[in-house]
């Protein structure tokens, strides 16, 4: 329908119409959203040992058993702490649980709780070969959290390897 | 007299205020963000509570997919065709200015450097085709500590970013902490994502 032009003269000439700016507007807010990326990811500081302090000799450092636990990352996301010499470990030592919030921070905040020196409290993580970055990543959170800032990311070693495959009842790979 | 007619309006309003707010939005969403470069890959980084964001500036940063492959990137756009230049000298690459700033736009490189020119001088189009091997990094050749050591002697006291998706297995991330254990770095910044 025709609309009727008011030929208001001084009045009317200050009301443009807004409508293709509003389109212009719109249109462009899409393309920024389209091209651009928002949310800047997050960083996590870590660092590994300097070549010259060998993992093995840390490890040796005697620190009682109490003021550690160690922590084995598995396949399929299981994980598995022991709490006993690294010499002794067997498949029985390792008690099995989850990466939620009661499983593994539980085990964790409990066991630093009940450490003789708090101050020495350490976490040895170990992840297996079939363990993902995100189980890793998740134990380096659980850290955070737990505030256990003493902790080290290392290698199995024998015994642990053949106790860890013998919990998960797989034949243990050939090196 | 003629009888007064009331004034017959189509359904209009007044734009005004949404202008307004479409233009509020807009600086708001160009002030809030940054813009895009071209991804290579796709991954999906863990999350964490780390609320400690990315540096803008100074900061590489090595990208190992599902598959183990590694990748390396500048995240600040404006110092990417700086290492390139850098790169081509010192490997005699022989990449052009026009490759150079080709290279600007790319988020990270998953060629060794001996295929880097053929790769920047394909389309955008070829690139998202061609089957990437990354960037060598074993015993034998440990070609991306070269890459992030000339990055780290470019810009100094620069940071390495490490990126891996969740799926990564671990020995992939192993092997890297211990090639550039062997060379001295050690420091890292874990890429994750916002726990939600």
């Amino acid at each position: 329908m025709a609309e009727v032009v008011v030929k208001g003269g001084k009045k009317g000439a200050g009301k443009p119409d807004m409508t293709p700016m509003v389109d212009l507007g719109f249109l462009l807010i899409t393309f920024f959203i389209y091209t651009t990326t928002f949310s800047k990811p997050n960083v996590m500081g870590f660092a590994t040992p300097k070549k010259e302090d060998d993992p093995e000799v840390t490890e040796k450092v005697d620190i009682k058993v109490s003021n550690t636990i160690t922590i084995i990352l598995g396949e399929d996301d299981r994980v598995f702490w022991y709490q006993v010499p690294l010499q002794s470990v067997t498949a029985d030592d390792l008690v099995e649980t989850d990466y939620s919030a009661e499983g593994i921070r539980q085990a964790i905040l409990e066991r630093k709780a009940k450490a003789l020196d708090q101050n020495v409290w350490t976490v040895i993580i170990k992840p297996t070969d079939d363990a993902t970055w995100k189980n890793t990543v998740d134990i380096l959170d659980e850290m955070a959290i737990t505030e256990s800032d003493k902790k080290a990311v290392v290698d199995l070693q024998r015994v642990e390897k053949e106790a860890y495959y013998t919990k998960i009842g797989k034949p243990m790979p050939v090196e | 007299m003629a009888a007064v007619k009331p004034k017959r309006h189509g359904p209009a309003m007044d734009m005004t205020a949404m202008c307004d707010v479409a233009f509020l939005l807009l600086t708001f969403f160009i002030m809030a963000s940054s813009f895009k470069s071209e991804e290579t890959v796709t991954i999906d980084t863990p999350s964490s509570i780390s609320d400690e964001l990315i540096p803008e500036t100074d900061i590489c940063m090595v990208t190992i997919d599902p598959n183990g492959k590694y990748y390396f990137g500048i995240t600040d756009p404006s110092q990417r065709d700086d290492f390139a230049k850098v790169l081509s000298d010192k490997y005699n690459l022989g990449l052009t200015n026009a490759e150079m700033v080709q290279y600007t736009s790319l988020a990270e490189v998953g060629v060794p450097m001996k295929k880097l020119k053929n790769y920047i001088g394909l389309t955008e189009q070829q690139r998202a085709k061609v089957e990437l091997e990354g960037i060598p990094l074993d015993s034998a050749n440990a070609e991306l500590v070269d890459w992030v050591k000339l990055y780290g002697e470019t810009f100094r006291g620069s940071k390495i970013a490490v990126r891996g998706d969740g799926k990564t297995p671990y020995p992939a991330l192993k092997n890297l902490f211990d090639e550039f254990g062997k060379a001295d770095l050690n420091k890292f910044q874990l890429i994750t994502k916002t726990e939600n």
